[in-house]
C-alpha cells in the first residue's frame, strides 16, 4: 500500500491496485464516527459507442443506458434487496450516473466489513431478466417526466445540446422516453461486461476506518472471483469542433414565471486541464462571480437580483464555462455578459483573493467525509489519479503566467439560451 | 464535546467545544409566536440585511469582505415551527488555527454586525428595494418547484397555521421601509433569542465576546408550546389542482391523534420509515418496484405540526391505484402483517445516524436547539428510547394516524409517450 500525505488536509492517502486492476483509495479519518465508501466504474451516458468484450466491432447502444444499468443492478438473483441488506447493516445506499461514471454507494456508522463485501458482491453479480427490464421502463419513465417539470434541468440539458455538434455529453444522462424503451436484457449485459471489469473500476473509502482491515476484506473479497483480463476498452473518440453546435436558443416552461437564461463559453485544452480550469474559474469568478463590478451594475440597473452562477464541465478537448442567471430582461443580461468578457483585465490584488478562497475551500473539504470522497473521485475520472498536492500548486499560481493563459484565450465559441414562462394562449 | 448554556434573560448563549473541526459554526434564532404577516416581513428582513452593513455599505464590497475572512459563509432563513416563526442567521467560517490569528474574532464581529449594524439612513434600510424585488422574485416562482409546492399546499389544507415560509404577495405590497425598520427593533427587543456556536473554541472568551458585542438587553420569557393541536375530522377531503406540467404530484395528509411524548419522539420516526422512508420501505417496494406507478415515493412526519405526509409523483390516471396500494400498506401494519426485522432495522438506522449526527457542526446545534425549543433528548438518552420501540408501538401509533386531505396537483400533458 502506497501512503501519500495530503497537503493543507493533515490526513493521509492510501492506495494500492490489485492485481485483477481494481484501484483502491482510502483517506482514514477517525475522528468521526461516519464511513463513506464509493465503488465506481469509468462509464456512463457518453459511452454510447464501444467496442464490447469478445468483439472487434465498435457498436452503438440505446441513449440512456449506462443510468438504466445502475438502476437494475439492485436486482439480486438471491431475491434479498441491496437496500433492505443496507437498511438491516444500519447504512444509506445508493447509487447515480453521470456523463462519465458510475457509482454504487453507503455511508454508515456500523458494520463496515461486512457493508464493504456486500458492495463488491452485488455490483459484481448481475441478474437481468426480461421482465425486470421491462418493469424498470416505467420506473424511469416518471424519473424522465420529473426532469421535464424542473426547468433547471431544461435549460442545463439544452445548453449542452447546443453547446456540443458530436460529442454524446450533448444527450441527456438519462437517456429518453423512446430510447430507454427500446433497451434489452441483451443490451444490458454487453454493456456490464465491458465497462465492469475490475480493471475498470475503483473504490473510494473516507471516514472511520482500520486501514489494514479494509484492504484485506477487498483482497479477500475479489481473489474469490474470476474476471476477464481486458487490456484497454476502445470506445469512440469524437473529432469535436471548437465551434458550438447552435449559438443560441429561446424555449418556453410551462411553471416558470422569470426567465432563466444561460451561457456556455466552449474553450479547447491542450493539456494541464487543472491549471486551466483553476485560471479559467478565477477569471470568471473576477469578472463575473458575486465581488464583481459587473454584479454590481447589473443589480443597481435592476437586470438580475441574485449573483450569477458560474459552473464548468469538461470533455478530452473543452472546457465548458456555464453561467446561469435569472432575469426578468434575460436578453439584456446576455448581451452585457458577452460584453463584459471582450475585456479580459483584472487586477492583482483580486487574483490574490481569489487564491485566497481556492485555499480556504480545500480545508473545508478536509472537515468532511463526502467531500473528501467525491474530491478524490473527481480527481480519478479527470486525472487518472488524486491530486495530493493541490494546495502547493495552487499556492504556486503567480499572476504573470495567468495574464499569459488569459492573453491566449479564445472566448469567441459561445451557445446561450433563455427559458421563458410558456405564453397563456 | 462539551455543552455549556448561559442566560442573561435578554438572550442565550450556547456554547459547544470539540476539537473535531476546522472550521467554527455559529447560528442566531430570533424566535416570535408567529402571525401571518411575520412571514413576509422576516423573509424581507433577512434580505435586506444580507445586502449591506454600516462597515461594508453596500453587496460587492460585503462579499469582498467574506472572502478577505477566508471564505466565511453567512446566509439566513426563515422558518415555520408550529406556533411560532424563527429567523435563523448562519455563519461558517475557518478556526484561526488554520488561518492566522485573531481571525476567530474578526469572523464573529463581522456575522454580528450583519443582524446588529445595518445600514440605516433616516431610519429607512438601505437596499429595501433589492430585497423587495427578491422577495416577489420567490413568492412569484413558488410553483416551479412542483414538489415542494404540492407539499406545502396539501399542509395548509390540512391545518392553515402552517405557513409556507415565504411570504404573500398582498403582505408584501404594504409593507414600507420605514414599516420594515420598526419591525426590525422590535424583533430585536421583543423576540426570544439562542445563539449557538461550535467548533475548537475557548468556551470562556467567546461567551465574554458575545456578551460584550450582543446588545441586546430586553429580558423575555417564552410562553406557548410549539406544538400545533389537531382537531381530527372524520371526512377525508380531497383536492385537485390543474397546472401545465408532465407529472401529477399526489399528497396525502394525515392527522395525528393524541400521540405520547415517546410516540412523538420515537415511534412515529420508526413508523414512517417502515412504510416510507426509503428504498427498504413498504411503500418504495410495492408501489415503485412491484407495480412500476412512480419513481419517487415517500412518507415523513412533521413533529410540531402534528402530521404525517406521503408524497409520489405519477401518472395522474393512476391517482386512485396508488391511493388504495398507500392505504392496504397502512392496513397491512394496523393488522400487525410485518415483520420484526422491519422494526429492528428502522433501529439500527437511526442509531447509526444519532452516531453520524456527531460529524457535522450543523446536526449538533440541531440536536440543541431541538431540546431547547421542543425538549426533544439529548444524543445519550435518544439511543436508549430507540431501543426500547417495540413492533406493538409500531401498530398503536398506526391506529392514531387519520387521513385528513388527499391532494393532486394534475398535469395536463401527461401522454406524450
Amino acid at each position: 500500500m502506497k501512503k501519500t500525505k495530503i497537503e493543507k488536509f493533515d490526513l493521509d492517502l492510501y492506495y494500492e491496485k490489485l492485481d485483477n486492476g481494481l484501484e483502491v483509495y482510502m483517506i482514514p479519518k477517525n475522528n468521526c464516527n461516519n464511513v463513506y465508501v464509493t465503488f465506481s466504474t469509468k462509464y456512463g451516458s457518453n459511452d454510447i459507442e464501444f467496442v464490447p468484450i469478445n468483439s472487434k466491432k465498435m457498436i452503438k447502444v440505446n441513449d440512456g443506458i449506462a443510468h438504466f444499468l445502475e438502476h437494475k443492478l439492485f436486482e439480486q438473483k438471491s431475491g434479498v434487496d441491496p437496500f433492505t441488506f443496507f437498511s438491516e447493516n444500519g447504512a444509506d445506499a445508493n447509487a447515480n450516473t453521470n456523463q462519465v461514471k458510475t457509482t454504487y454507494l453507503f455511508s454508515g456508522t456500523n458494520n463496515t466489513i461486512e457493508n464493504i463485501n456486500y458492495l463488491l458482491d452485488y455490483v459484481q453479480d448481475p441478474y437481468f431478466t426480461d421482465k425486470n427490464v421491462e418493469k424498470e421502463k416505467g420506473i424511469i419513465t416518471q424519473e424522465i417526466k420529473m426532469y421535464l417539470d424542473d426547468p433547471d434541468t431544461i435549460l442545463y440539458e439544452t445548453l449542452l445540446k447546443n453547446t456540443f455538434n458530436i460529442h454524446p455529453i450533448k444527450y441527456p444522462i438519462i437517456g429518453t422516453i423512446e430510447s430507454i424503451n427500446k433497451i434489452t436484457k441483451e443490451e444490458l449485459y454487453t454493456c456490464y461486461n465491458t465497462f465492469y471489469n475490475p480493471s475498470n473500476m475503483f473504490i473510494v473509502i473516507t471516514g472511520n476506518i482500520d486501514k489494514d482491515e479494509v484492504i484485506k476484506t477487498i483482497k479477500e473479497n475479489q481473489k474469490k472471483k474470476k474476471f476477464k483480463t481486458i487490456n484497454e476498452i476502445k470506445t469512440k473518440k469524437y473529432d469535436e469542433k471548437d465551434e458550438v453546435c447552435l449559438e443560441h436558443q429561446t424555449i418556453d416552461a410551462s411553471n416558470i414565471t422569470i426567465p432563466k437564461t444561460a451561457i456556455a463559453y466552449k474553450i479547447k485544452y491542450d493539456k494541464n486541464l487543472y491549471i486551466n480550469l483553476l485560471y479559467l474559474l478565477i477569471l470568471f469568478d473576477i469578472k463575473l462571480g458575486a465581488t464583481s463590478d459587473f454584479t454590481k451594475t447589473m443589480m443597481d440597473q435592476k437586470i438580475i437580483n441574485s449573483d450569477l452562477y458560474i459552473d464548468y464541465i469538461n470533455t478530452d478537448k473543452h472546457i465548458v464555462i456555464t453561467i446561469f442567471g435569472e432575469s426578468k430582461t434575460p436578453d439584456k443580461l446576455l448581451e452585457k455578459i458577452k460584453e463584459e468578457m471582450h475585456n479580459l483585465d483584472t487586477k492583482e490584488e483580486e487574483f490574490a483573493r481569489k487564491k485566497k478562497t481556492l485555499i480556504s475551500s480545500l480545508i473545508y473539504i478536509s472537515d468532511n467525509i463526502f467531500s473528501l470522497n467525491h474530491n478524490v473521485m473527481n480527481d480519478i475520472i479527470k486525472y487518472g489519479q488524486f491530486n495530493e498536492d493541490k494546495y502547493n500548486v495552487i499556492k504556486d499560481l503567480n499572476y504573470i503566467d495567468y495574464e499569459r493563459f488569459i492573453n491566449n484565450l479564445n472566448l469567441n465559441n459561445t451557445s446561450s439560451i433563455i427559458v421563458e414562462p410558456k405564453k397563456v394562449s | 464535546m462539551n455543552y455549556k448554556k448561559y442566560s442573561n434573560n435578554a438572550f442565550n448563549i450556547h456554547i459547544i467545544t470539540t476539537d473535531k473541526f476546522k472550521s467554527v459554526t455559529m447560528k442566531i434564532n430570533f424566535k416570535k409566536q408567529i402571525n401571518r404577516k411575520d412571514i413576509t416581513y422576516r423573509n424581507l428582513l433577512t434580505k435586506v440585511l444580507l445586502q449591506s452593513n454600516k462597515n461594508y455599505p453596500n453587496k460587492q464590497l460585503l462579499e469582498i469582505a467574506t472572502e478577505e475572512l477566508y471564505n466565511q459563509g453567512v446566509s439566513a432563513n426563515n422558518y415555520v415551527s408550529g406556533n411560532y416563526v424563527i429567523t435563523s442567521f448562519n455563519t461558517v467560517f475557518l478556526n484561526e488555527k488554520y488561518t492566522e490569528k485573531k481571525m476567530n474574532e474578526k469572523a464573529i464581529s463581522f456575522f454580528l454586525d450583519l443582524i446588529l449594524n445595518p445600514n440605516i439612513n433616516k431610519g429607512e434600510f438601505a437596499y429595501f428595494d433589492i430585497a423587495k424585488r427578491l422577495v416577489q422574485d420567490e413568492i412569484e416562482s413558488i410553483k416551479e418547484d412542483t414538489r415542494s409546492y404540492s407539499i406545502q399546499r396539501l399542509s395548509e389544507e390540512v391545518n392553515k397555521m402552517i405557513y409556507n415560509p415565504i411570504g404573500y404577495m398582498e403582505d408584501l405590497n404594504t409593507i414600507t421601509n420605514k414599516d420594515l425598520y420598526n419591525y426590525y427593533l422590535n424583533m430585536l427587543n421583543s423576540d426570544l433569542v439562542d445563539i449557538f456556536i461550535i467548533g475548537n473554541i475557548d468556551a470562556e472568551s467567546t461567551k465574554k465576546l458575545l456578551l460584550k458585542n450582543v446588545k441586546i438587553n430586553t429580558a423575555k420569557k417564552p410562553s406557548l408550546s410549539h406544538f400545533l393541536e389537531n382537531k381530527i375530522s372524520r371526512k377525508t377531503k380531497t383536492i385537485k389542482e390543474n397546472i401545465d406540467i408532465a407529472q401529477a404530484k399526489l399528497c396525502l395528509g394525515f392527522k395525528l391523534d393524541q400521540l405520547s411524548d415517546f410516540e412523538r419522539k420515537y415511534v412515529m420516526n420508526a413508523y414512517c420509515y417502515i412504510l416510507g422512508g426509503g428504498p427498504d420501505s413498504k411503500l418504495f417496494k410495492n408501489v415503485r418496484e412491484k407495480h412500476s406507478l412512480c419513481y419517487n415515493i415517500s412518507c415523513f412526519y412533521r413533529a410540531v405540526s402534528n402530521i404525517m405526509i406521503i408524497q409520489a409523483g405519477i401518472n395522474k390516471e393512476d391517482a386512485n391505484k396508488c391511493i388504495s396500494l398507500i392505504k392496504k400498506e397502512m392496513n397491512k401494519i394496523t393488522k400487525g402483517n410485518f415483520d420484526d426485522n422491519d422494526v429492528k432495522a428502522s433501529k439500527i438506522v437511526s442509531l447509526s445516524a444519532l452516531k453520524e449526527i456527531e460529524d457535522y457542526q450543523s446536526s449538533i446545534i440541531k440536536v440543541f436547539e431541538s431540546h431547547e425549543y421542543l425538549g426533544f433528548d439529548l444524543l445519550d438518552e435518544r439511543s436508549s428510547s430507540i431501543n426500547n420501540i417495540t413492533k406493538e408501538d409500531i401498530i398503536n401509533i398506526s391506529k392514531k394516524i387519520h387521513l385528513d386531505t388527499i391532494y393532486l396537483l394534475e398535469g395536463e400533458n401527461n401522454e406524450e409517450n
